[in-house]
């Protein structure tokens, strides 16, 4: 089931263009990746998709509508440039912005006390903003970001500022978002999150998506089919469908990267080739990481 | 409730909690009040005790000095040394030496010295009476009596009327008007200013704490927009108020303190005082008049709602301009530049305001008094001299188009500008803002 339907939206500035003809489904109820390098067109697109600034042309449907003005009250954002009101209390402040949402001043009273109980910061209630520490500040701006139960929820670069408690407790609450059923755009450089977290990713590179999938499935298109074996004992001959990329002396043990070179060669049959002769200490599938994808394909699109 | 409504009661409510305006509304009435009141302290405890010795070695000037409140003249003579010396050893003393020589056409040689400079009033009362003791014995010398001279004398009063088109006429005092024209512009000059700064700060604030882009993912720039100069509107609004009120309370409490008697004097003083910026003559003549009658003549209700009217229109047209202005910049050092253009007609409009009060019919007045970024000033000042119905209706007219007009520029530049970050902005790029596309 698709939440956001993004129809080839443009974007142009006066000396640039954004985005040229962007085209995304974003997946219901899943955490949605939003890769690209600096400058790429993300901060764009999520504006578009606040409704922030208008494209140029093509469309973005919700539910399969077209957006709404009153549909600001669906998402929640938390910009890369975090900022709140410095001399507002930050009980006040949530109150401000839940009640620009839509929220009555009793539910969202209700609803502050809540996430500040759960993210410690009942007693400072009465504090002003800039007498916060940085990350408590973040803390803030995350409950108004989520305040109004949001069906989407759009993250960029959440996890900057935290601590790595913090940082692990936002982790679960994101996680325990998608669990309610709400859809979480997430953009980020940090590929580590992405591994953890996301379902889904796009990759945007100079204005154009380049990567779009499934991570599972992308992870799979990116293998390499080359395999790691570690072992003690000499390696057979093996056929012309395997090529030894790598071999390593690790004292009383080695290892060895093998590729996989053609259709009639698979990592089992692989397996089945070593086991008579060498003691196998572990065998296992190099999967690409994100690190590795992302490097790979903003190169290669610049070539 | 609107999205509107919320941003002008967080607007109004941050604000009027703040110290800072607190401490101006209770500090300003206390100011007003010492403005009032200070006058009267210093005419009543401000006055030393001098006394100057005269030594008219002519013999003419016996009976010229008179004694008044604070200046004594004591006639003596002696050796000039000797006085010198006495002076020097007493305070409050000074000596005036009439030549023995002394031609009538030409009076020259007098001399005073004292310790301390000579007061600008003591100086005053003794050339008076030296003057006046010469032309009285001139006119012995012609032979005319004194009472006939004074007969010659004419003292007029020119009653001015304005002819209404109903053919009736109407007694028109320029003294009052002239004040009260007066000092509506200025309060609306201070109006504008201290509160369309106050717009542009928080929009600058809202820019350079970044709160600005989770704002406008909640509501539109122009809701945004609107409601801050709304709400600040009404804590312009509630200030005034407050401060008449506690003014009042003040100047009545200290009114009644010190009696009935002084109550006249008060009136007079306060009129003095709130009329700094006044040429000369007017201000004496403000003095001079019967004040409260003078006010009756003007129509009240009618000028305090056309105030209030302009009040707003001028308030709305620049707030917004200021507001575009702080979206357009990155913090408050950036601001002065830009903010010129704005001033100009602010300022402009307050040097009109002064020539308007010395011809309220000239063309420059009609002019400035239509153009909606002036009129709200000079309109002011001439209204009580009385505009024809259609100029004030135009007028009118003008201000609230020109709201509209300076409302739908703000909001386009606001709109661009709010999310413009580390850019230098010229006149010409805010001009190009206008016609981006949403």
């Amino acid at each position: 089931m698709t939440l956001l339907q993004i129809e080839n939206v443009v974007k142009r500035y006066q000396q640039h263009t954004a985005l040229s003809g962007v085209s995304l489904d974003i997946p219901e109820g899943q955490i949605f990746g939003l890769l690209g390098p600096n400058g790429a067109g993300k901060t764009s697109l999520i504006r578009i998709i606040n409704q922030i600034t208008a494209p140029d042309e093509g469309r973005v449907l919700l539910r399969g509508k077209p957006l709404q003005p009153s549909d600001v009250q669906r998402i929640g954002y938390l910009p890369e440039e975090r900022g709140l009101y410095k001399k507002m209390k930050i009980g006040e402040q949530a109150l401000y912005l839940a009640r620009l949402k839509g929220l009555s001043s009793a539910e969202a009273t209700k609803r502050i006390k809540v996430w500040f109980e759960k993210f410690e910061l009942q007693p400072w209630w009465n504090k002003k903003v800039e007498e916060l520490s940085k990350g408590m500040q973040q803390k803030v701006q995350f409950i108004c970001t989520v305040l109004h139960e949001p069906e989407l929820v759009i993250l960029d670069e959440p996890f900057s500022g935290f601590d790595p408690i913090n940082a692990e407790l936002l982790k679960q609450e994101i996680l325990a978002m998608r669990e309610r059923g709400a859809t979480v755009i997430f953009s980020t450089h940090r590929m580590e999150s992405v591994e953890e977290m996301c379902d889904h990713i796009a990759l945007i590179n100079k204005s154009k998506v380049v990567l779009n999938g499934a991570t599972r499935e992308i992870k799979r298109q990116y293998s390499t089919n080359t395999w790691q074996i570690g072992y003690d004992g000499e390696l057979p001959e093996l056929s012309a469908d395997y090529q030894l990329l790598e071999l390593r002396d690790k004292g009383d043990w080695k290892q060895a990267r093998i590729q996989v070179m053609s259709g009639n060669g698979s990592g089992n049959a692989l397996l089945r080739a070593v086991i008579p002769a060498v003691n196998i200490h572990h065998f296992e599938e190099e999967i690409p990481s994100f690190n590795e994808i992302f490097i790979r394909t903003v190169k290669g699109t610049q070539a | 409730m609107s999205k509107t409504a919320i941003i002008i009661e967080r607007e109004f409510m941050t604000r009027i909690k703040s110290k800072q305006f607190i401490i101006f509304t209770i500090l300003g009435p206390i100011l007003m009040s010492l403005l009032f009141v200070i006058p009267i302290l210093i005419a009543k405890y401000s006055e030393s005790n001098e006394t100057i010795w005269v030594d008219d070695r002519s013999g003419l000037f016996t009976d010229a000095f008179e004694s008044e409140k604070g200046l004594q003249f004591v006639m003596l003579s002696g050796d000039t040394e000797a006085l010198k010396d006495s002076v020097r050893q007493s305070d409050n003393t000074g000596l005036l030496i009439i030549p023995e020589q002394l031609s009538l056409h030409q009076a020259e040689g007098f001399a005073y010295y004292s310790n301390s400079p000579m007061g600008n009033s003591a100086k005053k009362t003794v050339e008076r009476a030296i003057n006046g003791r010469i032309e009285a014995l001139k006119l012995e010398e012609s032979g005319l009596s004194k009472s006939f001279i004074d007969s010659l004398e004419a003292d007029i009063d020119l009653n001015t009327f304005k002819l209404t088109e109903t053919g009736g006429e109407e007694d028109s005092s320029t003294g009052a008007s002239t004040a009260i024209g007066f000092i509506g512009a200025f309060i609306m000059y201070l109006f504008i200013f201290i509160y369309g700064m106050m717009v542009l700060r928080g929009v600058v604030e809202e820019k350079s704490s970044r709160v600005m882009e989770v704002m406008v993912s909640s509501v539109k720039p122009f809701q945004l927009m609107l409601g801050k100069i709304l709400g600040i509107a009404a804590v312009g609004l509630f200030q005034f108020i407050l401060w008449i009120l506690l003014t009042l309370g003040i100047v009545s409490g200290v009114t009644a303190v010190m009696g009935g008697q002084q109550s006249e004097e008060l009136v007079k003083a306060r009129v003095e005082a709130t009329t700094p910026d006044m040429p000369a003559e007017v201000e004496e003549e403000a003095a001079g008049f019967d004040i409260m009658k003078e006010l009756q003549t003007v129509n009240l209700t009618f000028l305090l709602s056309m105030f209030l009217f302009y009040f707003i229109g001028g308030y709305l047209i620049y707030a917004s301009l200021f507001a575009a202005i702080g979206s357009a910049v990155d913090n408050e050092a950036d601001t002065q530049q830009i903010l010129f253009p704005v001033t100009i007609p602010i300022i402009l409009a307050i040097i009109v305001a002064q020539m308007v009060i010395e011809n309220p019919g000239s063309s420059v007045a009609f002019w400035f008094s239509m153009i909606p970024l002036t009129s709200p000033i000079v309109m002011l000042v001439r209204l009580p001299f009385g505009v024809p119905a259609w100029e004030i209706a135009l007028s009118m007219v003008l201000v609230v188009a020109g709201f509209f007009g300076t409302v739908w520029i703000a909001s386009r530049i606001y709109r661009v500008g709010v999310l413009m970050y580390g850019k230098k902005v010229t006149l010409k790029e805010l001009g190009k803002w206008l016609f981006y596309k949403a």
